[in-house]
């Protein structure tokens, strides 16, 4: 049996990695894996919290929806934006700040 | 056993998460996210959430031709090149890869992995059955992706640039 405190600090450990390449990284493709990065270590956070009741597991299969779907959404941002600046840096995208 | 085999399974993980963020090129970085993903689908078979692990194989499997469609293929397998021989031995390959992919898959899907409720310490064999049965088939699949990239490089290389 693995004790819940390991899951909590693998959890704990993929999440900061990646909120630090949210963070660092400019290229957009890369965000967007940091955010899924980000989503693995909640989901194995939600594993180690509910102890492999069937009512948890629904929960993180439909967080593991909302990665899939959150990085398809950021893809397709990204490809839109290709086509429109020829780049994928995303500090080069501010229209909507003006 | 199992927090030995989890902490290595993690290491593993994390290495790939770092490669995930840190990688210059995008499709090493995608490529990456996926290797991170295979761990944690073996980090969920140790955790005993079947349903998390096979809707994480689901994704994986999605991930994969997805970058396999938009970012290998155009690049490096060179599919539609002309003067190319209809059929090959890379052709062959490939297809009898997918179907021992298939059956092993469905070998190991016919022996369900029920969670351990009751293990509380030392040996739990069916936890340790879905991790085990994750690792083989996922060494599968990359041992086979290897083979049959190599001898299309090696295809390539002798056909030489177009």
């Amino acid at each position: 049996m693995i004790p819940s405190s390991h899951v909590l600090l693998l959890g704990l450990l993929q999440f900061t990695i990646g909120l630090v390449g949210l963070l660092l990284r400019r290229q957009g493709m890369v965000v967007v894996v940091s955010v899924v990065v980000m989503q693995n270590g909640i989901l194995l956070v939600m594993c180690a919290t509910a102890g492999g009741s069937s009512p948890s597991q629904v929960e993180g299969v439909v967080l593991l929806a909302l990665a899939v779907a959150i990085a398809l959404t950021g893809a397709a941002i990204l490809y839109a934006f290709h086509r429109f600046r020829k780049s994928v840096l995303i500090d080069e995208h501010d229209r909507m700040k003006h | 056993m199992q927090p030995i085999l989890f902490w290595v399974v993690g290491a593993i993980s994390l290495m790939a998460g770092l490669v995930a963020v840190g990688h210059a090129r995008p499709l090493r970085s995608t490529q990456g996210l996926v290797a991170l993903m295979a761990a944690n689908l073996i980090l969920l078979f140790l955790l005993s959430t079947t349903l998390l692990a096979f809707e994480m194989l689901l994704v994986i499997l999605g991930t994969m031709v997805v970058v396999w469609m938009v970012l290998v293929r155009p690049g490096r397998m060179k599919l539609g090149a002309p003067g190319r021989r209809r059929y090959n031995i890379t052709k062959f390959l490939a297809f009898f890869a997918a179907i021992w992919l298939c059956a092993v898959i469905w070998w190991a899907l016919s022996h369900p992995v029920k969670p351990a409720e009751k293990c509380t310490e030392g040996f739990c064999p069916q936890v340790e059955f879905g991790a085990w049965m994750s690792i083989f088939v996922l060494s599968i699949a990359a041992v086979s992706t290897i083979v049959v990239v190599s001898i299309r490089r090696r295809e390539n290389r002798e056909e030489g640039p177009e």
